[in-house]
């Protein structure tokens, strides 16, 4: 019954499920149902359900938000899709100024069931025009919610959700979740919105990640339990709605908190993990957290510079022993401008 | 023969304004272009020039033909697929195949990549991948040049999906309005990655009939044939110099290679036109070169490249305290 699948299979799954649960749901985007099928995400689609389930989007992002909430408004539960986070940076006005207000604007006597599928890349070049991660600023918006899953589990269990919520969801997939192995249930099941997830279990440290960052913190956490150093490791899953109980409970117990997040380090959501913590716990902390985070700097390009700007499982390790105190080296001591490490697994080979 | 034609698209034919010496550097500048190209596909799967590439192949003789009008001081701004707009006016080689290497050396020291381009000098001001994002920063351009009267003409360079984009129209409007100097050139190829143009757009609908809704005067001719780019961006590009106001042209073209990645795709298909070879044979026919010019320049090309890329190879990555250096710019104000 264990069945394992990849990151980007169970996105397909989640979306075959909510098309064949719900004859309301659609789903648009570029290239969703072409060929390419948004990385395999899409496979099939539009062949089992047809054209007037799944469409094409012309190059139009903001006029098509909008017309998506317009459709949402009166029976549609549109899925879009945005094959970079970027290109979702178009609609802003729609998203931003109408969809997150509109229940609220007009006493909720209408609502916006939408997702927006928003894909990060990494990697290969991306730069920084196609890698950016943004879902600070989202969680910032009152009347949106913004949902990051890390494990293939949950990529289709809160998609699931996501599709299934009365309100505008921004579903943040990080193109590297795509090639991650896991167990993922066949048929319907879904992940509740809100609610962390306490991934592995010790009394050292707290780490608290989210997204893909989570990946590398499972990785870094599996380390840290070889050297006999045990540690709660906490995926937000979801950054809003957010319950912290979970988070706070842990710190009581640990003292010591870590907080990852894929995304520049000023105003970003480890930030308001650690301010959580601080307001509501205070005495708890044995030490000053510690944020890991990408710096702030718009992604270069070239994997010269790129492989110093991504943090690495070494990062999360270190963080934890050094509130150990535990003496720790550059992680990025042994990197080298050459290294290829823009490539989630040796299957990729570019160029997207 | 092109297939652009038996579509009965305006063409205005050039008789007297292109001479011998136009004609064999606008071949010769197709030639290198696609020779650039091709060395770019070949070596890409090496695995070392790690950012994703649109190659220009099949749609060169659109920036060269348009290119041939620009003079120093003009402006040229492009989108993701700009290799050819960026080396027919004149951008710098070596910096370039650096860039795809993500060297010290490359146009933007390795911050960019192949999508995102510069050469100050060339006069090309900058190619992003965000579609559409250039018809306006390139619009602004020609506001501040207008504004500062000045004489020079800036080109903006993007494909068929961009006019989906509201920027589009909103550009087109301002730019009337104001009537300012900018020459805004369709590239259709008739694909925005893997969705042909008939999905998303009506069919009876022609992006050439958009601009000319603004009043903005328009053609809509075939991309392959280079001469006759050259030939319908003079007339257009000199009309803007004489204060006209924005002018608008799309050009019919052919995609022969994936939309990203060095995948070449057959030039030998029923009813494609390469430019390419459509320029060689015509010269040929004309008299206008000789196989052996061609083989001198085909060697020469081949030269300057193989530098180009040995260069690129040997260069050092940018050190590690460029991650961010510039930001912000710190110069003089
Ligand atoms: C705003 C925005 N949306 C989507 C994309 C993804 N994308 C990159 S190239 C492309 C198609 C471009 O087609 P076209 O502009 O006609 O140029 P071509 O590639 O055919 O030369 C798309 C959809 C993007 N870069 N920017």
């Amino acid at each position: 019954m264990n069945r394992k699948i990849l990151g980007r299979e169970a996105v397909q799954e989640a979306l075959d499920v909510s098309l064949q649960r719900d004859k309301d749901v659609i789903l648009i985007g570029q290239g969703v149902p072409d060929a390419t099928q948004t990385y395999g995400t899409t496979a099939g689609l539009v062949d089992k359900y047809g054209t007037d389930r799944v469409y094409e989007m012309p190059l139009s992002e903001s006029a098509m938000a909008g017309v998506m909430l317009g459709a949402s408004l009166v029976g549609a539960r549109p899925v879009m899709t945005f094959a970079r986070l970027e290109f979702f940076l178009l609609a802003i006005d729609p998203i931003i100024n109408q969809a997150a207000k509109w229940c609220y604007m007009f006493n909720a006597q209408t609502h916006v069931p939408m997702t927006l599928r928003l894909i990060i890349g990494r990697g290969w070049g991306q730069g920084a025009q196609h890698s950016q991660s943004l879902h600070s600023w989202f969680a910032h918006i009152p009347g949106l919610k913004v949902v990051l899953p890390a494990t293939p589990y949950d990529l289709k269990g809160l998609l699931i959700a996501s599709i299934e919520d009365p309100n505008p969801v921004i579903f943040i997939e990080h193109r590297w979740l795509h090639y991650n192995h896991g167990h993922v249930p066949e048929g319907y099941y879904k992940t509740p919105l809100g609610i962390p997830n306490l991934i592995r279990k010790g009394d050292k440290a707290t780490v608290v990640s989210s997204g893909y960052m989570t990946i590398e913190s499972i990785k870094a956490v599996n380390n840290l339990n070889k050297q006999g150093i045990e540690v709660d490791l906490i995926d937000l899953r979801t950054l809003s709605p957010l319950d912290d109980t979970i988070i706070l409970e842990s710190v009581k117990k640990t003292g010591n908190l870590v907080v990852c997040d894929h995304a520049s380090l000023t105003g970003g959501f480890s930030s308001e993990i650690i301010t959580r913590v601080c307001e509501k716990s205070f005495g708890s902390l044995k030490n000053s957290p510690i944020r890991i985070s990408l710096p702030d700097s718009p992604t270069p390009t070239t994997r010269g510079l790129a492989n110093y700007f991504y943090p690495t499982v070494k990062h999360i390790e270190n963080a934890v022993k050094s509130l150990l105190g535990i003496k720790t080296e550059d992680p990025f001591k042994d990197i080298k401008p050459t290294d290829k490490l823009d490539i989630p697994d040796q299957s990729f080979k570019g160029p997207f | 023969m092109s297939f652009m034609k038996d579509k009965g698209l305006a063409d205005l034919s050039l008789k007297k304004e292109v001479n011998s010496p136009l004609q064999k550097k606008m071949f010769f500048d197709i030639l290198r272009i696609r020779r650039i190209e091709e060395e770019i596909s070949r070596q890409y799967s090496d695995q070392e020039m790690r950012c994703p590439v649109h190659l220009s192949i099949g749609q060169e003789a659109i920036g060269v033909g348009v290119s041939a009008n620009l003079k120093p001081g003009d402006y040229v701004m492009s989108g993701h697929r700009s290799h050819a707009h960026y080396l027919a006016c004149g951008g710098n080689l070596d910096k370039f195949i650096a860039e795809l290497y993500g060297k010290e050396t490359g146009c933007t020291n390795g911050l960019g990549g192949s999508m995102h381009l510069i050469d100050k000098s060339a006069g090309f001001l900058g190619s992003v991948p965000i579609i559409g994002s250039t018809i306006s920063i390139a619009t602004g351009l020609a506001f501040e040049t207008k504004r500062r009267k000045k004489s020079n003409v800036t080109v903006v360079y993007f494909g068929d999906s961009a006019t989906e984009e509201g920027v589009f129209y909103e550009s087109l409007n301002f730019a009337k309005s104001l009537n300012l100097p900018i020459l805004y050139v369709c590239e259709n190829n008739e694909m925005s990655v893997e969705t042909p143009f008939s999905k998303r757009r009506h069919q009876q609908q022609k992006i050439v009939d958009i601009a000319n809704s603004f009043n903005i005067e328009s053609l809509c001719s075939d991309g392959q044939i280079c001469e006759g780019v050259y030939g319908n961006a003079k007339y257009l590009i000199e009309g803007i110099r004489c204060g006209e106001g924005p002018k608008f042209i799309e050009l019919m073209t052919t995609k022969l290679v994936e939309h990203c990645g060095p995948k070449i795709i057959g030039m030998e298909s029923e009813g494609v036109c390469d430019p390419l070879t459509y320029y060689k044979e015509k010269l040929l026919n004309d008299k206008i070169i000789i196989q052996k010019d061609i083989d001198v320049y085909e060697m020469d090309i081949q030269e300057e490249i193989k530098k180009a890329f040995d260069k690129a190879k040997k260069a050092k990555f940018p050190s590690r305290d460029k991650l961010k250096a510039n930001i912000f710019y710190k110069g003089e104000k």
